[in-house]
C-alpha cells in the first residue's frame, strides 16, 4: 500500500534526564524515545519538564523479525 | 530568488537560470539569475532540468533576452540576442571533488617562506626560507628540477625537541595464574586481581578477565568499552625518555551494570567478538593480538553517569598497572624492536596543527588527559572536568598514550585509547619531511551550544597565536558534536589559515551546519550503507583516510583548487581521491 510517510513535526517533553541520555515522552502520550545527550542539540543545558521538537515519520514495518 | 553581482562572478562558469518570470527585451543581470547553488536541490525536486545546450552566467549577463520565459528556465542560445561568446563549459557539479592534478603553483606565506608546490611529474613539495633563496621565486615553475638542487644544498637542519624510545616487547601466550609475570614472552596475570583491582573504585562491583586468542574470536562479548595498549614508563615522562610497550596483546574492557545493561547501552556492540570488531584498525586489536578481556560489573543505574564508566577504566587501569610494574623491569636487551619517536621542529616548512575534538558531553563522553603512564587514568585529567577548553600535547606525548579515551558512540566511529596511541594522522604528518607539525591541540565538545561556542572560540584565539600555516581538524562520532566541528573550522578559515576537516558523516552522521570554510572535508565512511555499523572501530580514521587529509591540505596550502563535493554522500569520491594519491605515491 501506498502511504504517505513524510517526516512532519513531532512535539515532546523531556521526562528523564541523566549525564548520558534524555527520555522524552510524546505529546498526546504517543510514545517515548531515549536517545543520548550527543543527539540532542540544545542552547541551554536541558532540564525535565523541556519541550522538545522532532521530524520523523511513521514507522514502517520492514520485516517479521525471524 | 536573485542573486548579487559577486554570486554571479563566482559562478561564472556555472548554468544561467533566470529566477522569476522575465520579460522578453530584458537586459539580463545578476538579479534576473538563480543562485546555482541551490540547483541540485531544484533539479532532485523536478523543478529544474538543465540541458546541454544551457549558456552560463558569464555568457549571458548584459545579454538580451528575445522572448519572455518562465521562472527556473535555464537559457538556452535561441533565447538570446547576438552572437554568443565560446567560452568554457558549465561545470556541472560532477561529484569528483577532487584536487586537480598537474598544477604548479607558489604562494608567499607567513613568516617570508616562499612555498613552491610542484604536482606535476614526481610531485616535489618545496619550502624554503625567502631570505635564503628570494632569485628562485621568480619563475618558480620554470625549472623545477635545477631548482631543487639549489635549494637542497641551502636547507636548513631540522631541529629536534625531544626524543622517545619505545622498546617493544613480544607477547606469544598469555595464561592466568598466582603471579604477574613476563617471560620468554609468556605474559602471567596473577588470577587474584580480578579481586584486588577493584579496591581503585568502590562503585566496580565485580571484575572477570579472560583470554580471547587470535584463533578462537567465536566468543561473545559485552559492549567494548575501550582497547587499550599495555605500556609504562621506564624514564621520563610521558611523551619523552623510555617506555616499554608489549605487541601481540592488548587489553579490551568491558562492561555492563548490575541490572545486566550495557555500560555503552547506546551504540552497544555486544555481540560475536570475531565479528563486533573491525581488526586491524588502529583503536582495534590487530588480526593477531591476543586480547586479555577485563570485564567489570558496575553499581546499577551508574552508567548513566559520569561516575560508572569511569569507575570500571579505573579498576581496569588497575590490573594493568600491575602488568606495567613487571613491563618496567624488563631488561633492554629483550625488546623485539625499539622505535624513536621525534618531535622535530622543521625550519622553514609550513607549520601545521591537527586539532582532535575530543568528546565531553559527560558519562562516556570524556577522555583522560595526560595520565601519569601510558594509555592509564591515574594522574590524568577529564577533559569535562578542565572545562572541555582546548588543550595541546606534543605529538609524542599523543604516541605515547598521553590520551586515556573514555570512548563515547557509536562502536563505529568512536576512537578508542589505542586510537590515540597509534594515531596514523599524528604519525603520518609527524613524519612528513614537508610540513612541521607543530603540536595537537584536543578540544572536548560539551553539551550547551553556547559552551560549543565558548571553547570554540579559545580554539580560534590559540591557532591564531600558534601562527600556524595550516590546520587539520578532526572529530569522532557525530551528533551535536558536528556543531563544533563546524565551528572549529569556521574559527580557524576566518583567520586565513587553510583548514581541512575530517569526520565520519556519510548518510546516518551527515552533518547538521556548515560554513563556508568547509570547503575541503574528508569524509572517514567505510560503511557501504553510509552507517553506523555497529563495528568496533569500522569509520575511523586509518593510515589511507590520513593520507588524504594532509593531501588536501598540502593542495590547499599551494593554492590548488579543490572542486566541490557532491550534495550527498558518495564514496566514490573517496576511492577516486585515494586512487590519486596511490599513484602520486608511484
Amino acid at each position: 500500500m501506498e502511504i504517505n510517510a513524510d517526516v512532519r513535526p513531532i512535539k515532546g517533553k523531556i521526562i528523564e534526564l541523566t549525564e548520558r541520555d534524555v527520555k522524552i515522552e510524546f505529546y498526546g502520550r504517543m510514545g517515548m524515545l531515549r536517545i543520548p545527550l550527543r543527539m540532542l542539540i540544545c542552547d541551554k543545558r536541558p532540564e525535565v519538564g523541556d519541550d522538545v521538537e522532532l521530524e520523523m515519520s511513521y514507522v514502517k514495518l520492514k520485516s517479521d523479525g525471524r | 530568488m536573485s542573486i548579487t553581482p559577486e554570486t554571479a562572478n563566482q559562478h561564472k562558469n556555472d548554468p544561467a537560470v533566470v529566477c522569476c518570470l522575465t520579460q522578453e527585451g530584458t537586459i539580463i543581470s545578476p538579479a534576473d539569475l538563480e543562485d546555482p547553488a541551490i540547483f541540485p536541490d531544484l533539479e532532485d525536486s523536478g523543478l529544474l532540468t538543465i540541458p546541454d545546450n544551457v549558456l552560463t552566467i558569464g555568457q549571458v549577463l548584459g545579454k538580451k533576452l528575445i522572448k519572455t520565459i518562465d521562472a527556473l528556465t535555464p537559457i538556452t542560445p535561441d533565447m538570446i540576442e547576438g552572437e554568443i561568446e565560446e567560452e568554457t563549459k558549465p561545470e556541472v557539479i560532477s561529484g569528483n571533488g577532487v584536487a586537480e592534478e598537474e598544477t604548479v603553483s607558489n604562494a608567499i606565506g607567513k613568516g617570508n617562506v616562499i612555498r613552491i608546490h610542484i604536482e606535476e611529474g614526481k610531485g616535489i613539495n618545496l619550502e624554503i626560507p625567502a631570505i635564503v633563496a628570494t632569485a628562485t621565486a621568480v619563475e618558480p615553475a620554470a625549472k623545477p628540477s635545477e631548482e631543487k638542487h639549489e635549494l637542497e644544498e641551502e636547507r636548513i637542519e631540522d631541529r629536534v625537541k625531544r626524543t622517545l624510545l619505545m622498546r617493544e616487547f613480544d607477547v606469544k601466550e598469555v595464561r592466568l595464574g598466582d603471579e604477574t609475570s613476563f617471560e620468554n614472552g609468556i605474559l602471567t596475570i596473577r588470577r587474584t586481581l580480578a579481586e584486588d583491582a577493584l579496591k581503585a573504585d568502590p562503585l566496580a562491583k565485580k571484575m572477570e578477565i579472560d583470554i580471547i586468542t587470535p584463533d578462537n574470536k567465536n566468543v561473545f562479548t559485552n559492549t567494548i568499552m575501550d582497547v587499550i595498549p599495555i605500556a609504562t614508563k621506564v624514564e621520563g615522562s610521558i611523551g619523552e625518555g623510555i617506555t616499554h610497550v608489549l605487541s601481540g596483546a592488548v587489553v579490551i574492557l568491558t562492561g555492563v551494570d548490575e541490572s545486566g545493561i550495557q555500560v555503552h547501552e547506546f551504540g552497544s556492540c555486544e555481540g560475536i567478538i570475531g565479528e563486533k570488531v573491525r581488526f586491524g584498525r588502529p583503536g582495534c586489536p590487530d588480526e593477531n593480538d591476543i586480547m586479555i578481556r577485563i570485564h567489570v560489573t558496575i553499581q546499577a543505574g551508574t552508567g548513566m553517569e559520569r561516575k560508572g564508566p569511569y569507575a570500571a577504566h579505573k579498576v581496569c587501569d588497575a590490573v594493568i598497572q600491575e602488568i606495567r610494574e613487571v613491563l618496567k623491569k624488563k631488561d633492554p636487551s629483550e625488546a623485539a624492536r625499539v622505535i624513536e619517536y621525534k618531535d622535530v621542529e622543521r625550519v622553514g616548512r609550513p607549520r601545521v596543527v591537527i586539532v582532535k575534538e575530543i568528546m565531553g558531553q559527560g558519562a562516556m563522553h570524556d577522555n583522560v588527559i595526560l595520565p601519569k603512564e601510558p594509555a592509564g587514568v591515574l594522574g590524568g585529567r577529564p577533559n569535562v572536568d578542565l572545562g572541555n577548553i582546548p588543550v595541546v600535547l606534543s605529538p609524542n606525548e599523543v604516541r605515547d598514550g598521553g590520551i586515556h579515551a573514555l570512548t563515547c558512540i557509536g562502536p563505529a566511529s568512536k576512537e578508542n585509547t589505542r586510537h590515540y596511541f597509534r594515531e596514523p594522522l599524528v604519525n603520518l604528518v609527524a613524519d612528513d619531511e614537508e610540513v612541521n607539525l607543530v603540536g595537537v591541540v584536543f578540544v572536548g565538545s560539551p553539551q550547551v551550544n553556547e559552551e560549543k561556542f565558548y571553547v570554540s572560540e579559545r580554539l580560534g584565539a590559540l591557532i591564531e597565536a600558534m601562527g600556524v600555516d595550516g590546520a587539520i581538524v578532526t572529530t569522532e562520532g557525530f551528533g551535536n558534536n558536528h556543531i563544533d566541528f563546524a565551528s572549529h573550522i569556521e574559527q580557524i578559515g576566518k583567520r586565513g589559515i587553510p583548514v581541512v576537516g575530517v569526520t565520519y558523516a556519510a548518510y546516518q552522521g551527515q552533518l547538521i551546519v556548515g560554513n563556508k570554510y568547509m570547503d575541503a572535508m574528508v569524509e572517514l565512511n567505510k560503511d557501504p550503507n553510509g552507517m553506523e555499523s555497529e563495528i568496533l572501530g569500522d569509520n575511523t580514521l586509518t593510515r589511507e583516510d590520513a593520507e588524504r587529509a594532509l593531501a588536501m591540505l598540502k593542495a590547499k596550502m599551494a593554492g590548488v583548487e579543490i572542486k566541490p563535493a557532491p550534495k550527498k554522500w558518495d564514496q566514490s569520491v573517496i576511492e577516486k581521491n585515494q586512487e590519486l594519491i596511490r599513484n602520486a605515491k608511484k
